[in-house]
């Protein structure tokens, strides 16, 4: 039947199960999400710590294949720690801040848009359950947060292990770089996007749903960093309210502290506080976050 | 039990928003029971009688405080999944999924459905094409005038071919054409297409034009229910004064004043003369004064009664129901609000702490209500008393 027949056919055939229609709703969601061009200019903005190291390492290649291997050698001892080292130092407390922008401006509207237009009604009248809704939609935050975490660096591995030639036996010790970033990535992402997603689902306004995550997730780490810097005070205690320290010593926990002190001026891989408990700290705040989005849309009126 | 034959059994429904009797609760749903047929289906009722709120839980957007329901044989707590497979819903409200366009919203709500992929974009475009927004397809939803999101909603709840579809309030916010227009879809939709339809709507000139049964509530309860030449039929039986109207050529003065010589009475509506059907013969007797005062009948015919007629009426008898059955307790003692509040005095219940009793919109201390009615029962069996001896 052609589509300009104005005319009204029946559906005989099969329906789709429920996961089809959960990733319906992610991937609806995740494309309106990343619309608009500013995006792209946005994305670009948060991997630029990724994306120049990614590039340093081409150039170097073209221009000087010698020097490269050199290079990586002389500073890191070995390819996996050179992989770890560019993707740790996005955790730096001075890069972190432009993931979480990131993730909190592009998905603060995912569940608070919905409510604002009376969506969950449409969504609702349909063969799903709030779960179902809840699920697509968290799905979607955790895609639009991989764009600035799990994928850059991914690519950045895999441009750093094409460039360099890395193949065979040294290919597999640089696995558990590949591995562990993965590992990081989902914290990452689970924990920044479970935050955003909790206050989407608690207000209908976007811009505040996006103001207080930026706020949980920042407020903490400044307030911290600004008790912790009067002399005299030992508060590395402190540090378990801050985002960044949390993050930074969970993804430790994963990766291990590499066997070597060339950055340890900079100090990228101190950590005040043990990964251990961050770790349990990460977990909790994750699983709470999610139940409350849960609670909170279960007792969402309908209109 | 509901029947295989019925599209909607509601059995003992009651919903209570607020606390149960506390001063601020409302009785949305009060204990109903009804079922609809196949077909054209309308529930009516005035703002506030509960017809979104029954249509919510029968959706399972709301819970219910008692009783329950069967939608196409499915139970409305166990099965309500696959209720939503097989019934459409148009919300009331002003809804849409922003960002997207048209056709993305509809075939998203197809797949949500259950439809696949590349099926939910094909019924998309053909529904959207079925309820004229072909054109604006592409059209990002947030741009949308209320006429288009009008029939954008029903685009997306008849998307999956289910088998009922749900209106609520369809042509509310529509200009003349454009509710000229939402009307005979749902009239096609229902007729061509063989989908049973309930259009909940307060517009009782839409529901006569959509559907062929109606079930009325008012304050929550189900005050009439039956085919809808069937509901005006007995309006017009049951009506205290039917009226002939009667049409004329010639001086409609000495006409008026021949009725009045004759002993009828009669009023004057644009240029049509009602005059009520006391009696069989009346045609008969018009038809005499006419040759008398020498006009021409150019009509006579009894005036039809409107679905109008029955929901007025309906909601008239139910507040005089209500009244007296909340006041005192099936007693049959007539009373009116405006009596009572002679005997107790009517407060504000945003002001008071202890319990309250809620008569119509108002609201009375309830010690002073039960002392109200004591003193009143009292009244009448003394009266009861006097009249015996």
């Amino acid at each position: 039947m052609s589509v300009f027949d104005r005319s009204y056919r029946r559906y005989t055939g099969d329906l789709k199960g429920r996961w089809s229609r959960i990733w319906a709703i992610a991937t609806s969601t995740f494309r309106v999400q990343f619309s608009g061009k500013k995006i792209i200019f946005l994305l670009i903005l948060c991997n630029l710590p990724v994306i120049s190291f990614t590039l340093m390492i081409t150039f170097m290649t073209i221009f000087s294949p010698a020097m490269v291997t050199s290079f990586i050698l002389e500073i890191f001892g070995t390819v996996d720690v050179a992989m770890y080292t560019v993707i740790n130092f996005t955790f730096n407390p001075g890069l972190i801040f432009l993931p979480i922008v990131f993730i909190c401006a592009l998905n603060a509207g995912t569940i608070a848009n919905d409510k604002k237009h009376n969506s969950l009604a449409l969504y609702m009248a349909k063969p799903i359950e709030r779960i179902d809704y809840i699920t697509g939609k968290a799905i979607s935050i955790y895609m639009v947060s991989s764009f600035v975490t799990l994928i850059p660096w991914l690519v950045f591995m895999i441009a750093f292990t094409l460039l360099m030639g890395i193949s065979g036996a040294q290919f597999t010790d640089t696995l558990w770089v590949y591995l562990s970033t993965a590992a990081s990535a989902l914290i990452v992402i689970l924990f920044l996007g479970s935050i955003v997603l909790m206050f989407s689902a608690m207000s209908s306004q976007s811009v505040l749903a996006g103001i207080l995550s930026i706020m949980i997730l920042f407020l903490p780490s400044l307030i911290t960093g600004v008790i912790a810097s009067v002399p005299g005070l030992n508060v590395d205690w402190l540090n378990y309210f801050s985002i960044s320290a949390l993050l930074t010593a969970a993804i430790h926990v994963i990766f291990g502290l590499p066997d070597f002190d060339t950055f340890s001026d900079f100090g990228f891989f101190e950590s005040n506080i043990r990964g251990s408990i961050a770790i349990i700290v990460v977990l909790g705040i994750i699983v709470t976050t999610i139940l409350l989005t849960i609670n909170q849309l279960y007792k969402e009126e309908i209109h | 039990m509901g029947t295989n034959k019925e599209i909607l059994f509601v059995d003992g429904i009651s919903k209570i928003f607020g606390k149960a009797g506390s001063a601020q609760s409302v009785v949305a749903l009060d204990n109903i029971s009804f079922s609809l047929t196949p077909g054209a289906n309308s529930i009516l009722g005035p703002n506030g009688a509960g017809k979104s709120t029954l249509i919510k839980i029968l959706l399972g957007f709301l819970k219910t405080d008692n009783g329950t329901a069967q939608v196409l044989g499915y139970d409305i707590f166990k099965e309500g999944k696959k209720i939503r497979e097989i019934v459409g819903y148009m919300p009331e409200t002003h809804t849409l999924i922003p960002g997207v366009n048209a056709i993305k919203q509809v075939s998203l709500l197809g797949r949500i459905a259950g439809l696949p992929k590349s099926e939910a974009m094909q019924r998309a475009h053909e529904t959207l094409q079925y309820v004229g927004l072909d054109e604006a397809r592409y059209r990002k939803v947030d741009e949308f005038s209320t006429g288009m999101l009008q029939r954008l909603k029903l685009a997306q709840s008849i998307v999956n071919d289910p088998e009922l579809v749900i209106l609520d309030e369809p042509t509310n916010g529509l200009d003349p054409k454009g509710r000229l227009d939402m009307i005979a879809l749902i009239r096609e939709i229902s007729n061509d297409h063989a989908i049973n339809i309930i259009v909940s709507s307060h517009l009782l000139p839409d529901v006569e034009a959509t559907c062929d049964y109606a079930t009325i509530l008012n304050l929550g309860k189900v005050v009439a229910q039956g085919g809808i030449t069937e509901l005006t039929g007995q309006e017009a039986k049951s009506q205290e004064q039917r009226l002939m109207n009667v049409r004329i050529k010639g001086n409609m003065n000495d006409f008026l004043v021949g009725l009045k010589d004759n002993g009828l009475a009669f009023q004057v509506v644009e240029k049509i003369i009602q005059i009520p059907f006391l009696e069989d013969d009346i045609a008969q007797r018009i038809l005499k004064i006419a040759y008398k005062t020498k006009v021409q009948i150019r009509s006579i015919s009894p005036r039809k009664a409107i679905l109008e007629d029955v929901f007025v009426h309906k909601i008239e008898n139910v507040q005089e129901i209500r009244e007296e059955n909340t006041i005192f307790d099936g007693s049959n003692m007539a009373i009116t609000a405006s009596e009572l509040e002679n005997l107790i005095p009517f407060v504000n219940p945003e002001e008071e702490k202890g319990p309250l009793v809620r008569i119509e919109d108002k609201y009375v201390r309830k010690k002073d209500f039960d002392k109200a009615v004591k003193k009143l029962q009292k009244k009448i069996k003394k009266n009861q008393g006097e009249s015996e001896k």
